[in-house]
């Protein structure tokens, strides 16, 4: 063992850099959240006063009201937290489903969704996207497949599950179409918000959603492990079952800890803190949603000024996470030393990174949180890159 | 240790619960063995145990071993596989991983699971079939250890009776024998993404090897979900769509035509209603009119890739009259 490689730990990513990784841009912390980790990085540092078992009852620090202000925010009524979003989805299904039940899902879903669905041993069903250029989601499709499902087992899926924003095109889907058809057909309605709840108005009552979740990490400025699951009074009570188990011998029970959030969730450091202090700062920012959104079309309108590059996914783009085809730029990396990591090198000399390296011929990035000016530098970067390889470039 | 780390990442990446056995002829070990053993039991204790065994002749109770490890000539007649000349005058067996010594063979034990993946990546870095002499009998000392030494070859054994009745190796267990070099280069393959590339949920995951081939064959690079290329002035995209039980036998080809403002793009429209008819579609995405061309396979395209000549015959014409209708619509449609 080298235990010297664990001294001095960098990241190596200036703070000066512009980040346009896709996974990154809403998990970047506030400067409330930065100061609350240093003060809560211990391990269970939340616990100081923990008179209730749970750290989402703990009221010193405020993680109690943290809860119900969440609820509020989200207009769902009630919360827990989660060891990410991927967890919030894995309880959700553990609690209202039954091995062998089946789960409807959009087929443009995150890895994640269909491992929760096969940790649960549940069968899966997908509705189709689109496909190329837009890959949209169908609400009318749900109707669909749930009859299907209905046709060939005797019964309605157990849990429908809807990416409101996939991870590849950044497509913001018809939550409110798909809440509406799974209240029409009763089959309970689990919205994935990873891309968007923290980071754009969601009004969980309006959609129709039975079990909201959320990643704290990816879109509440928050640390990584942190995860929100939200839910209905219809069904909090079964989401967040307590413990009945007993110790055979000892006779010891739990009665106070929920199953699916095993007891306790694992957030109660710098997770749940950051989001705590970056809480504030989200309630404002997702009033501004729509200027992002320009802020990411003003981009994808400057990078189609190059040859060949073409937006993929809606247009104009809802969203600030953005996907594009850059043949031209691929076909460049066939003539650098660099091959395709050309581009990272090329971003990362103007102080740009988050562009995955490698990848040119196809790349997505994130615009959310840049201010106007950066996005304008990030637009001329590549316009930049593309002259210098003598790409064409229209004039404006 | 230099075997240590090879070790490690071979049992990581097969998921073994034993450890791959070295095997080496006249080794400067000192003999260690206190009652006569067989050789394949020193091979599955070495495996299991993390055991060195170091045995002359007399401490083999296995006469077959001593004749196919080359102890002892065969009596009359010729047996196969065997070590020959036989000059061996002591055998050594050891956990690769404790190995000091540079082994001869590497014999390999596991389950039939397990060694169906070590196949099937030999196969991909070794190309062609993966040899299987057995005939259920001199199978460690044989089969997995005679033959990787004297024929330099991998050989992959079902066992013998002997093995499996008085050596402990359970009935679901295999062993594949290995000369030192075939182990290291697969050891060392390990590593290659082109071996190890797992499905990462790209929308094309489900597509054979030999229509991506057919495909790229054309002139197009594969991107996450669909596929480009540069044909003539055009960058033509292609994207396998999907009939609602999941089946594809149709390709689209694209181009979107880009246009100063969305106004131009809607005036285009009316251009774009004339020209585009039967299997051309077009579509208005902001200021791009995206046209689009439907090449219908017939048959499922797994089938239609498996005659290449017909397949991109159609892709090629497909991509022809795009070309063609394109270049008209612009005339037509950008003033």
């Amino acid at each position: 063992m080298n235990l010297d490689i664990y001294n001095d730990l960098k990241r190596g990513v200036e703070s000066s850099y512009i980040n346009l990784n896709p996974i990154q841009r809403g998990g970047v912390l506030t400067p409330e959240a930065r100061k609350a980790v240093l003060e809560f990085a211990d391990g269970y540092s939340v616990c100081d006063y923990c008179f209730e078992s749970r750290v989402d009852l703990v009221q010193n620090p405020p993680v109690r009201n943290l809860s119900s202000d969440i609820a509020e925010f989200l207009n769902m009524d009630d919360v827990r937290y989660t060891a990410g979003c991927r967890h919030a989805k894995w309880a959700a299904m553990h609690m209202v489903t039954e091995p062998g039940d089946t789960l409807v899902l959009d087929s443009l879903a995150h890895y994640t969704s269909y491992l929760a669905a096969e940790a649960n041993q549940l069968r899966v069903v997908e509705v189709p996207h689109s496909g190329y250029p837009e890959f949209t989601i169908d609400p009318e499709n749900y109707a669909e497949k749930f009859e299907e499902v209905e046709r060939k087992t005797g019964s309605l899926p157990a849990l429908a599950l809807l990416t409101h924003v996939d991870y590849r095109y950044g497509n913001v889907a018809d939550a409110a179409g798909v809440g509406k058809i799974c209240k029409e057909y009763g089959v309970p309605f689990l919205l994935n918000t990873a891309y968007s709840s923290g980071i754009m108005p969601i009004d969980g009552k309006k959609l129709g959603v039975d079990f909201l979740c959320c990643s704290g990490h990816k879109s509440w400025a928050a640390s990584a492990p942190m995860g929100i699951l939200a839910t209905t009074f219809e069904w909090n009570q079964q989401v967040f079952e307590k413990s009945t188990i007993r110790g055979d011998w000892s006779g010891r029970g739990f009665t106070k800890k929920e199953v699916a959030l095993f007891g306790c969730s694992p957030v109660f450091g710098a997770p749940v803190m950051s989001l705590m202090a970056s809480f504030p700062a989200v309630v404002e920012r997702v009033k501004h949603w729509d200027e992002e959104v320009e802020n990411a079309r003003y981009l994808a309108t400057q990078l189609e000024r190059i040859e060949g590059f073409y937006q993929m996914g809606v247009k104009p783009t809802e969203h600030t996470m953005v996907a594009f085809e850059t043949l031209p730029f691929f076909e460049v990396a066939g003539t650098t030393k660099k091959r395709g990591y050309f581009l990272y090198h090329e971003l990362k000399k103007r102080k740009i990174i988050g562009v995955h390296p490698g990848m040119s011929k196809n790349f997505k990035l994130n615009t959310y949180g840049l201010s106007r000016e950066q996005v304008e530098y990030v637009a001329d970067a590549f316009l930049d890159i593309a002259r210098q390889y003598e790409i064409p470039v229209e004039d404006i | 240790m230099k075997y240590a780390e090879m070790t490690k990442s071979f049992r990581q990446f097969f998921e073994l619960p034993l450890t791959p056995v070295a095997v080496k002829f006249n080794s400067d070990e000192t003999p260690n063995i206190s009652s006569p053993m067989r050789y394949c039991e020193m091979v599955r204790k070495s495996a299991a145990l993390g055991t060195t065994f170091t045995a002359t002749v007399d401490e083999m109770s296995c006469a077959s071993a001593e004749v196919s490890l080359g102890f002892t000539e065969p009596s009359y007649g010729e047996v196969y596989p065997r070590v020959k000349p036989a000059d061996t005058k002591q055998i050594t067996v050891s956990p690769l991983d404790k190995t000091e010594f540079e082994p001869d063979a590497v014999v390999v034990v596991g389950s039939s699971a397990k060694l169906m993946r070590i196949a099937a990546t030999l196969a991909k870095v070794e190309g062609g079939m993966i040899a299987s002499k057995f005939k259920g009998e001199f199978a460690v000392c044989g089969e997995c250890t005679a033959i990787p030494v004297m024929e330099n070859k991998t050989n992959l054994s079902m066992l013998c009776s002997g093995a499996r009745m008085f050596s402990d190796y359970r009935s679901d267990e295999l062993a594949f024998g290995f000369p030192l070099d075939s182990f290291v280069h697969l050891v060392e393959s390990l590593k290659e993404d082109s071996i190890t590339k797992a499905l990462c949920g790209c929308l094309m995951d489900d597509l054979p090897a030999r229509v991506v081939d057919s495909i790229l064959s054309l002139g197009f690079t594969k991107g996450t979900d669909h596929f480009i290329g540069r044909f003539g002035d055009e960058i033509i995209r292609l994207y396998i769509p999907k009939d609602e039980r999941g089946k594809s036998s149709t390709v689209t080809l694209h181009v979107p035509v880009k246009f100063k403002d969305n106004d131009a793009a809607e005036a285009a429209e009316e251009v774009a209603s004339t020209l585009f008819e039967d299997l051309m579609m077009y579509r208005r995405r902001e200021n791009w009119i995206d046209v689009v061309l439907l090449v219908e396979l017939y048959e499922s395209i797994n089938r239609a890739a498996a005659k290449p000549e017909k397949f991109t015959a159609f892709v090629n014409d497909g991509i022809e009259v795009m070309l063609e209708k394109i270049s008209k619509f612009k005339r037509k449609a950008i003033k």
